[in-house]
């Protein structure tokens, strides 16, 4: 069992005694003390293996702690990185060669030794996040500034390193920052090669958005890889491919001419609006039938966005402003209606 | 927390960093691809704006982007590079700009005739002063103040000038063989217009290329030469591309440097020499 699937688990035992009480007030099902006594045991037995081994909240004011920690934790991950960062090149000028060196390779190494040092402390894992974050840093600030040292030509290689670097970390205590950094190295330096491919220099891939469609579409297929430690990281790829497909489609049906297509900017532009309906259409339908309801949502926001953008397209010049919203306001109406619809067919499928 | 993943994320520190660092030890085994002494001009201080944060120097390749020596990158050297220049018969400017840019390798000379023929232009452009004056077309301070500038310009302009492209390195260091006055460096180019040919009205549109970014064009000054490079003389100074002409101040040129390029064409700084401000540097 991980820590997500134990959370979940005593968050169900506290829906459940809440249910249970409510249900004995009303006469419903009420426990002889026998059963009331056998099952608050269990129970508490239950948590109290939750809290040693995963160190899991209990109660709602242990939620809302936990929420301010790892707020906390990311901010100051944010701000050290930040430090990390500022304070080699404030002072890099004034080392020999062999010293920068030394500092930019044993940096993420000791950052690294780290993680695995806090991690062994402490079971909520919020300084190895912390300390995960600033070895990325570190990591990254040692191939870019060897890169400035030596004069090395730049090359997309880079992102695959670094992608892979913070997919180990992610991997190794199931930190999700982590593998949304490691996601967007990764999509950088797969945008950059298919745009190679495409006949371009690397530097140049995002002046095609269609380079960002095919690596969304591959970290799709990752979150289709079964992850037995790790339950949530399949959502994680599938909905981070999808913004990414979303966002550059987005870009196409407004800029036709930063498509590989070699059609008039028009026609590449209606088409990439009839895909990015289709798609979003394709994805709200996905995540209700194998209820993953980030996708839902996701695909809700990019059909609204789409709407509205061609929308504003078609009437914002020649239309009076109080019309135009009126419309506005009229087509979310309407969409209310229908997801009122969808959800009133979903109950009664139910039922 | 899986051990095996943080040991994993060590050995990819090592190696990588492994692998980086034989690179550089390859690019500077041997016999560098080329060995040049720029000087100021060709290679001035890159302004850094966090100066205060960033404690590192580096040094700017500056090449001599005058529009006349850029002939050669004409339409056939286009089609050269890989790009299909018989698609765009009547080329729309809007169409040629949705061609994406391509890396190739640029040859650059110093101090050879390019730059000769640069001079040769600027110091026609000053002869032509006085007839200009006498045609009433400048007042006599105009064309006093014209003729300081060019000659100011003539002892800070870049003497670096690119004048040729290809795809193999081999070919072009044969053709190109003294490697004391041609460096070749890869840069990333990209088709475009030219907007010269169409201004006659009748004449076709024409294309032409544009070296869009030179790879490496910021040098890294490593710390046993920042000495050189510290209290250097004179309070305005050569900026990569233009230098504005302060006749109070000139700026000089203070320093040159000897510049390697090596076997993956990366370059490093060998040397770094004030230059004696009695020195002076020939037009």
């Amino acid at each position: 069992m991980q820590k997500d699937q134990a959370q979940k688990r005593a968050d169900r035992i506290g829906a459940f005694r809440e249910e249970l009480e409510d249900l004995e007030k009303e006469e419903i099902l009420v426990l002889d003390d026998r059963q009331k006594e056998r099952l608050a045991s269990y129970h508490r037995s239950l948590l109290d293996r939750f809290a040693s081994q995963y160190d899991v909240d209990i109660s709602g004011a242990e939620k809302q702690l936990s929420w301010s920690m790892r707020i906390a934790a990311f901010l100051g991950a944010l701000a050290l990185s930040a430090a990390v960062f500022f304070f080699f090149y404030r002072f890099w000028g004034g080392l020999g060669t062999i010293m920068q060196v030394a500092i930019l390779v044993s940096a993420p190494l000791c950052v690294v030794i780290g993680v695995d040092y806090a991690a062994r402390r402490e079971k909520t894992l919020y300084f190895a996040s912390l300390l995960s974050l600033i070895a990325f840093t570190c990591f990254v600030l040692n191939l870019s500034v060897l890169g400035t040292i030596f004069n090395i030509i730049p090359s997309q290689n880079a992102f695959l390193v670094w992608g892979a670097f913070a997919m180990l970390l992610a991997y190794a205590s199931g930190l999700r920052l982590m593998l949304i950094a490691g996601m967007t190295c990764l999509m950088g330096y797969l945008a950059a090669t298919i745009g190679t491919w495409g006949g371009c220099y690397w530097l140049s891939f995002g002046e095609r958005p269609e380079n960002f469609i095919l690596a969304g579409a591959f970290l799709i297929l990752l979150g289709t890889v079964p992850h037995r430690d790790h339950g949530n990281f399949p959502n994680l790829y599938r909905g981070y491919g999808l913004l990414t497909i979303f966002i550059a489609i987005l870009i196409l049906s407004n800029w036709g001419r930063g498509s590989y297509l070699l059609w008039s900017p028009g026609v590449v532009e209606a088409s990439y609006q009839v895909f990015g309906f289709l798609l979003s259409a394709g994805v709200i339908t996905l995540g209700i039938r194998r209820q993953w309801p980030g996708l839902t949502n996701l695909g809700s926001t990019f059909f609204v966005l789409y709407l509205y953008t061609k929308l504003f397209d078609w009437w914002w010049d020649w239309m009076p402003k109080y019309l135009f919203f009126l419309l506005i306001g009229l087509s979310a109406v309407l969409i209310l209606l229908v997801l009122r619809r969808l959800r009133s067919t979903a109950r009664g499928g139910r039922s | 927390m899986k051990r095996r993943y943080l040991y994993g994320a060590l050995a990819l520190v090592i190696l990588v960093n492994a692998l980086v660092l034989t690179g550089v030890a390859y690019n500077r085994s041997g016999v560098p691809d080329a060995l040049v002494t720029l000087t100021e001009r060709e290679m001035p201080l890159a302004s850094t704006f966090y100066r205060r944060e960033n404690s590192g120097v580096s040094l700017w390749l500056n090449v001599n982007a005058d529009i006349e020596e850029q002939v050669w990158f004409d339409e056939k050297k286009l089609a050269e590079l890989g790009f299909s220049v018989e698609r765009m018969e009547e080329p729309d400017y809007r169409e040629v700009y949705r061609v994406l840019p391509k890396k190739a390798l640029v040859v650059l000379e110093y101090n050879g005739e390019a730059w000769q023929r640069f001079r040769q232009r600027q110091l026609d452009e000053i002869a032509a002063l006085p007839l200009k004056q006498q045609q009433g077309k400048l007042t006599p301070k105009t064309a006093a103040r014209q003729k300081q500038e060019k000659l100011f310009h003539l002892t800070v302009a870049s003497r670096l000038f690119a004048i040729d492209a290809g795809l193999n390195a081999g070919d072009l260091r044969r053709r190109y063989a003294d490697k004391g006055r041609y460096i070749i460096v890869p840069a990333q180019v990209r088709m475009q217009v030219d907007w010269r040919a169409a201004k006659g009205g009748n004449e076709k549109k024409r294309l032409r290329g544009r070296i869009q970014k030179i790879l490496v064009e910021r040098i890294h000054v490593p710390l046993q030469f920042h000495e050189s490079l510290e209290s250097l003389p004179g309070k305005t100074y050569i900026h990569p591309g233009y230098t504005y002409y302060n006749p109070k101040a000139p700026a000089k040129v203070r320093y040159r440097v000897e510049v390697a390029f090596g076997k993956r064409l990366e370059p490093w700084i060998k040397a770094v020499e004030k230059i004696d401000e009695d020195a002076k540097e020939t037009l």
